[in-house]
């Protein structure tokens, strides 16, 4: 879409990045579980816009991926976070994290 | 081929990748317990459009495949088949407006850029002096000139001379020719580092050896007389009655001497009288500047040779110029050419204009369509390429259609009679201008495309929302095309009125005689002795004998084409040495001017009686009397002529005297477009030398319509007399007048029909934009009639919007005409640069195409059925 909003692009890159910081190295659906269930069903990634958001987060180097088994043997892809990746989350959260005051802020101000 | 490969692998990838998900969704919720069916249904429901995310991720790829390239290429071919009206009026512009500019590039190019053919050109210049004291005309050397700059110059590697042009009579081989005859001294081929393309050029010792003579020939000479005969060498050519050897063929010369049939040697030995007479300046000395020397520092040098000559009569303060031989064989069509290559530009950027208006009309158009693209998950890159695909597709097809009309207009410009460029023969579409046209392509694609997707940078989201509503904002840059188009337009119109109007003035202008019905011939003979008198008057007995023939005259010039100079002694004032005025001067028969329809002003015409020993006489025209005379009568006065051509050279000797018996009315005799200056008359019995009665021009006067049917009668009588005499360039005045201005021909017509281009060009693209943007207003239109307004309003509405569009190209085309015709300059003949009626014309033509283009869609938006128009939301 025109302009997808960078703020909404930006947290899934967020989510998908801090995800594989907690998990390690994980397939797509796991991601997208992973997310819905701890953020007890408030997040729920849109699973159509995840592969794509993959695909380019991989070119731009943030994380990498080999194909592997998954728990119950179905082929799948991993992905794991690259040196790169583990910066830019850090700028990714900080960045949250800021935006996250400033509104704070702003609701409560009277 | 790569890039292919690797999309199909990641396309797989992530097609496996997003089964691999549904699959692992599909487990969990049977797991949780629904049946596998159900859960399969609600994995894919909840995965989403499959195909669509699979495009979009692969979009994310940093660069284009070669395989969605193609896919574009294929769209915009459909595209461009769909739409025959649109395409074919971009495609035709396109054609037009590149292949003119290819066509012209290359003329221009090959012309005036293009080194000469000879090796290090750059060194090569040719060698003239003037003299402000002596009118500051550009004079060719004399003999005397060039051996001292050969003996005294430090500054040339070599120096060497020529007699650019004679004519001598072939004979022995079938019909008698007159050739065009060079003469060249010792150095001339290795200066200009000629080698022959058979046999040998001259030699040191044949300069010595007067007794046999020895020719070369040039290379079309060789080709088109003799057959290309490879055993011409050794073969004998019968020249003026003398047997001369063939001892070399050169190659094709056609930067320099391209005319020329045969070279002599020409020795520098003062052998020859007229060798030695310093102000006889008649050869092209051409000199090859050594390496590293400056063209100032040679030019010092060669002007203190040459004032070392004062004593012989040289002006003190004369200067020598070296001029590049390459301005030196162009610079007659320097400016012409400029000036067409201006007008090509012009109409290079009308084309541009136009494209870029039927383009921009087209994509925002075409912006619902974007839209959809854009909202069902199209890329805006992806969009953006698919345009340019579009735009550099067009611009393809448009160019190549394009360098084909440069192939096939550069092959009419080389053929075509009548156009006097020089360097003609070896034109071609260069690869220059097909580079230029190259890149042309290439920058018209890229705006094309830039211009229209930042117009939908600003619009698609109005288009998205399904309106099809335009703003001003949107119609802002048709206002620029359509001014730029209709200034543009009035450049062309402009300078085309200006010179059509010239040329028509030229053709009216009073010649101060009446060519209609005379007849010219050349001819030539071996005579420089009192025989050529009794030769000539046969020849006039003969030509008069013809039926048909009233009157008929010899000259040795051609009225309106060529006059040689001469200069004048005074006896009744003093005379100020190296200052005395200087006239055209002709050596003419009895009835000159009664042939040619020339007007007796006061005196009398030369007659039979004014023989070789009667007392010495001379006619002056009315602009000669009036200067040299102000005031008086000068019949009865006596005057001296230094006939500065063939015939009657002094050298030192004071000319015969010449009582002065009649005054005729002025002939413009150097050209139809210049104005008649002062000239004087001599009989050609009274040529002491008689060198002028070697090469002549036969004028008689018909008594019907049709002078040319004399031709054959006239030939066959004087070959009757005298069988080996060749009659040459037999044709009637008019032609000869033509001949003389058909420079100015090729540019009136070039520039007419760019105007007319430029006009067409107008008229279409202010029909499309116009068109265009009537259409948006469609629901607008539709409104207003529902409620009532008048159809004339409606049109009035339209015309109104499109005629202040037009009113300020005009204004800006007329301002800009004001300064771009300064640079006609001498081109215009007796018309002024800010002519109101050529203005007032243009501006009338600009104003009516536009006015034209509008009517239609106006009428077209007049008519409009209203319930159609709200409908078509």
């Amino acid at each position: 879409m025109p302009r997808e909003n960078d703020a909404l692009q930006g947290t899934l890159d967020l989510l998908v990045l801090k995800t594989l910081a907690q998990l390690g190295s994980m397939h797509g659906f796991g991601i997208a579980l992973h997310v819905q269930q701890v953020s007890s069903d408030l997040l729920r990634i849109e699973e159509g816009s995840l592969y794509p958001a993959l695909r380019r987060i991989e070119q731009t180097g943030w994380i990498a991926s080999e194909w592997g088994t998954s728990d119950n043997n179905r082929r799948a892809k991993y992905y794991r976070l690259t040196a790169a990746g583990r910066r830019r989350l850090a700028h990714e959260e900080q960045h949250w994290l800021d935006l996250v005051r400033g509104v704070n802020a702003l609701l409560r101000f009277s | 081929m790569l890039g292919v490969f690797r999309s199909r692998g990641i396309e797989r990838d992530v097609r496996e990748e997003m089964d691999a998900h549904i699959q692992m969704r599909t487990d969990l919720l049977v797991a949780q317990g629904m049946s596998p069916d159900a859960a399969q249904r609600a994995a894919r429901q909840r995965f989403g459009n499959r195909t669509l995310l699979q495009e979009r991720a692969r979009e994310q790829e940093v660069l284009p495949r070669l395989e969605s390239v193609v896919q574009d290429v294929q769209y915009g071919l459909r595209l461009l088949r769909r739409s025959p009206g649109f395409t074919s009026i971009a495609l035709l512009t396109l054609a037009l407006g590149i292949g003119l500019n290819a066509a012209m590039f290359s003329v221009f190019h090959h012309t005036l850029v293009a080194p000469l053919q000879f090796d290090e050109p750059d060194q090569l210049y040719m060698i003239s002096s003037h003299a402000a004291s002596i009118g500051d005309a550009r004079r060719a050397s004399s003999g005397p000139d060039f051996r001292d700059y050969r003996a005294q110059n430090t500054v040339f590697s070599g120096v060497a001379a020529t007699i650019p042009s004679f004519s001598e009579v072939w004979t022995g081989d079938g019909e008698p020719r007159v050739l065009n005859v060079a003469a060249a001294t010792e150095q001339f081929f290795a200066v200009m580092r000629i080698r022959p393309a058979l046999g040998r050029v001259f030699v040191h010792d044949e300069f010595h050896d007067l007794a046999n003579e020895t020719v070369v020939v040039s290379w079309k000479f060789w080709k088109s007389q003799l057959g290309g005969d490879p055993h011409v060498i050794g073969r004998t050519l019968r020249m003026e009655d003398y047997p001369s050897k063939i001892v070399g063929v050169l190659p094709p010369m056609t930067d320099l001497y391209s005319d020329v049939d045969v070279w002599v040697k020409q020795t520098t030995e003062p052998a020859w009288d007229f060798m030695n007479w310093r102000a006889n300046k008649f050869l092209d000395v051409i000199g090859r500047l050594a390496p590293g020397v400056d063209r100032r520092v040679a030019e010092q040098q060669l002007t203190a040779i040459l004032r070392r000559a004062a004593g012989e009569g040289e002006p003190a303060d004369v200067r020598v110029q070296l001029t590049p031989l390459r301005d030196y064989v162009v610079g007659p069509v320097k400016r012409q050419l400029a000036i067409i290559m201006a007008a090509v530009g012009v109409v290079l950027l009308v084309t541009l204009l136009n494209t870029a208006a039927v383009l921009l009309a087209r994509s925002i158009k075409r912006s619902p369509e974007l839209a959809v693209r854009l909202g069902l998950g199209a890329s805006r890159g992806r969009i953006r390429r698919q345009l340019l695909v579009e735009g550099l597709l067009l611009s393809a097809i448009g160019g190549a259609l394009g360098v084909a009309l440069a192939v096939f207009a550069v092959g009419l410009v080389r053929r075509a009679p009548g156009i006097a460029l020089p360097r003609i023969d070896s034109l071609h579409v260069d690869g220059a201008a097909v580079a230029v046209s190259v890149l042309v392509v290439v920058v018209s694609a890229v705006v094309f495309t830039l211009l229209p997707s930042a117009l939908l940078e600003l619009d698609l989201g109005s288009a998205f929302r399904g309106g099809r509503r335009e703003t001003g904002r949107a119609q802002r840059p048709f206002a620029v095309l359509v001014v730029g188009e209709i200034a543009c337009g009035v450049v062309l119109a402009v300078c085309a009125g200006l010179l059509v109007r010239s040329f028509m003035r030229v053709q009216a202008t009073d010649l101060g005689y009446q060519p209609d019905r005379v007849l010219s011939a050349y001819l030539r003979n071996n005579f420089a002795d009192p025989r050529g008198l009794v030769f000539w008057h046969n020849v006039l007995d003969a030509s008069r004998s013809v039926p048909g023939v009233t009157t008929a005259a010899i000259s040795d010039c051609v009225p309106s084409s060529r006059a040689n100079a001469a200069t004048i002694v005074f006896t009744d004032r003093a005379n100020v040495r190296g200052r005395e005025p200087s006239t055209e001067g002709c050596w003419i028969s009895a009835d000159y001017f009664r042939t040619l329809g020339a007007l007796l002003l006061r005196g009398r015409f030369f007659t039979e009686q004014d023989a070789p020993n009667a007392p010495p006489v001379v006619i002056l025209n009315a602009e000669a009397a009036r200067r040299l005379f102000p005031n008086v009568d000068p019949i009865g006065k006596r005057i001296g002529v230094n006939y500065l051509a063939l015939g009657s050279r002094s050298t030192d000797s004071v000319p015969r005297r010449r009582e002065i018996v009649g005054v005729v009315s002025n002939i413009r005799q150097r050209s139809a477009d210049l104005p008649p200056g002062p000239a004087v008359y001599l009989p050609y019995t009274q040529d002491e030398t008689y060198h002028a009665l070697n090469s002549m021009y036969v004028y008689v006067r018909s008594a019907g319509n049709d002078p040319a049917a004399l031709g054959p009668s006239i030939r066959s009588r004087v070959q009757a007399l005298y069988p080996d005499q060749p009659v040459e360039r037999v044709q009637v005045m008019r032609q000869v007048i033509a001949h003389a201005i058909e420079r100015r021909t090729y540019s009136v017509v070039l520039m007419a029909g760019f105007a007319v281009v430029a006009l067409l060009l107008c008229g279409l693209g202010t029909y499309g934009v116009v068109s265009y943007v009537m259409q948006q207003r469609t629901r607008e239109f539709g409104i207003r009639i529902a409620l009532g307004a008048q159809r004339g309003n409606i049109v009035r509405d339209v015309l109104q919007r499109g005629g202040a569009l037009i009113g300020s190209g005009i204004v800006v085309g007329v301002g800009a005409s004001l300064v771009a015709t300064r640079a006609l300059g001498q081109l215009l003949f007796e018309t002024g640069a800010g002519d109101p009626g050529v203005y007032g014309l243009a501006v009338l033509a600009l104003g009516l195409t536009g006015v034209g283009a509008c009517l239609v869609p106006a009428i077209r938006a007049s008519r409009l059925d209203p319930r159609a128009a709200l409908n078509e939301e």
